[in-house]
């Protein structure tokens, strides 16, 4: 794991342009990275993940994995779409054989992933996703980075500024 | 013929034995078994709860049927979708027996299954119709032509509607599954209270979303600050399962007339609420039946299963030529 933690933020005024800052992600996140999204229901977690899906390259609907926990889907690059929504303990982990999971290869999001933070040694990333009550639409993004490979996605996220 | 089906693709083990195609001699789940004298432990999740629920179910269907496991003649299991921990453990118990009893396994999709399940009670339903499967995961509207052949005319874009319904529910600080609290707190309020947004429901798909309704309850939570909420308690469940009933009613009834059937099937957990079904029934009746099944075979069960199972049963494969599948389309 990297010392060195890089934070970035960002305010993203609609779900469109949510879902193409996921697939920023999806193009351009280091293989076997894996992105923790954290907030609250509606906040737009499942928004963003849609877009890492679609720069993976992944055709046909992304959709919610709260009830099913873990799906996976094809594309240029391997998608995994996690959700620990409905897991109570840490234990309901090893059901899932979650390490396994979190070391797979293309691009891995984890919604709710308190149960996990402390688990993860792959490149990763971690979004916060803020609602603000008096507009909406928007949200603002807060993104840390840790280990290697993520320059393009940063040279990407500097250039849009 | 007896034949024994098994269900483990989510979080409920289940089992049934079914005689020829329509004698259900038995149907059990292991959320059932808790308190029973196999004292079966119903952990929240997935695998290692099927691997402790398995024999005890199976104990269970066959002792309720009165049938000795040398008397079965097929098994059907779900292979796909799901949980792929949880289907392997319903996939290797259903290879280890067909081993054992050199009996043939039909993989079933649980999707299928779901609509199948009108089969049970309704056996003389009749074909092409329209199915809209709606449950914790699922939210589809399927056109069935003929059984075995699917067209799935749409799906959600991203929340399943019993999805929506728990984590409503879990928002109003109600129990689980959310769907029965929401519906019963429901038949006290006023649906035309707040005026929830209706998702997609212009749209000239047949696709679901969801996911923006939710958000519009989370909005309204948090403008309405928990006194409030809890005073109007009541009118905000009625408000958003009219929501959620009515963008499903509109679609699955532009689905029956594009399609020009005149049948339309109701299958999954949601299946179960009752103000979905009147709805259903009333906007539709006049075009086509409208069926459902009731409600231990519209939650995940052993017994649609087994019908699929013997729908299909030319297409049984031996031990060692079964494999499940995390998620696989219904075609």
């Amino acid at each position: 794991m990297s010392a060195s933690a890089r934070n970035y933020s960002r305010i993203v005024a609609d779900s469109g342009s949510m879902r193409d800052l996921g697939a920023a992600f999806g193009r351009l996140a280091p293989d076997g990275s894996v992105i923790l999204l954290e907030g609250a229901l509606g906040a737009g977690k499942t928004t963003f993940a849609q877009g890492v899906g679609l720069g993976c390259g992944v055709v046909g609907p992304i959709a919610s994995p709260t009830f099913n926990l873990i799906l996976e889907y094809g594309g240029r690059r391997h998608f995994t779409h996690v959700d620990l929504y409905r897991l109570t303990t840490a234990s309901d982990l090893d059901t899932l054989d979650i390490d396994t999971v979190l070391s797979g290869d293309g691009v891995t999001c984890v919604e709710w992933p308190t149960l996990i933070t402390g688990r993860v040694d792959s490149p990763a990333a971690t979004l916060k996703f803020e609602v603000d009550p008096r507009k909406p639409d928007v949200r603002e993004v807060d993104m840390s980075f840790r280990g290697e490979g993520w320059s393009a996605l940063i040279d990407w996220l500097a250039g849009q500024t | 013929m007896l034949t024994l089906g098994i269900e483990t693709s989510c979080d409920d083990t289940s089992m049934a034995v079914l005689r020829d195609e329509n004698e259900l001699l038995s149907n059990v789940v292991s959320s059932q078994i808790e308190h029973s004298e196999y004292g079966g432990i119903v952990p929240e999740l997935a695998s290692r709860a099927h691997v402790q629920n398995i024999v005890p179910v199976f104990r269970w269907a066959l002792g309720e049927a009165g049938v000795e496991p040398e008397e079965l003649d097929l098994i059907g299991v779900t292979n796909t979708p799901g949980l792929i921990g949880s289907l392997m453990v319903g996939g290797a118990f259903a290879q280890a027996l067909a081993l054992a009893l050199e009996l043939p396994i039909v993989p079933v999709h649980h999707i299928e299954a779901h609509i199948v399940a009108c089969l049970l009670e309704y056996p003389d339903l009749e074909l092409p119709a329209v199915a809209l499967v709606v449950s914790g995961g699922h939210s589809s509207l399927i056109y069935v032509g003929e059984w075995r052949k699917y067209e799935v005319m749409g799906t959600t874009r991203d929340d399943a509607a019993g999805e929506a319904f728990d984590k409503v529910a879990k928002l109003l600080g109600l129990g689980f599954p959310g769907g029965p609290e929401i519906e019963r707190l429901a038949l006290e309020g006023n649906p035309a209270a707040i005026p929830f947004p209706r998702p997609m429901l212009a749209t000239a798909d047949f696709d679901f979303s969801f996911s923006g309704l939710k958000t519009a309850v989370v909005r309204w939570v948090e403008q309405t600050g928990p006194e409030g909420v809890q005073e109007q308690l009541t009118d905000v469940c009625a408000s958003f399962q009219a929501a959620v009933v009515e963008v499903l009613v509109e679609k699955t009834a532009r689905a029956a007339a594009e399609k020009n059937v005149n049948t339309v099937l109701l299958a999954g957990g949601v299946a179960c609420n009752n103000a979905l079904r009147e709805a259903l029934r009333d906007q539709i009746a006049d075009r086509a039946r409208v069926l459902w099944p009731q409600p231990i075979n519209c939650t995940d069960n052993g017994a649609m299963i087994a019908r699929t199972a013997v729908l299909r049963a030319d297409e049984a494969v031996g031990f060692g030529e079964f494999d499940v599948a995390a998620s696989q389309a219904l075609t």
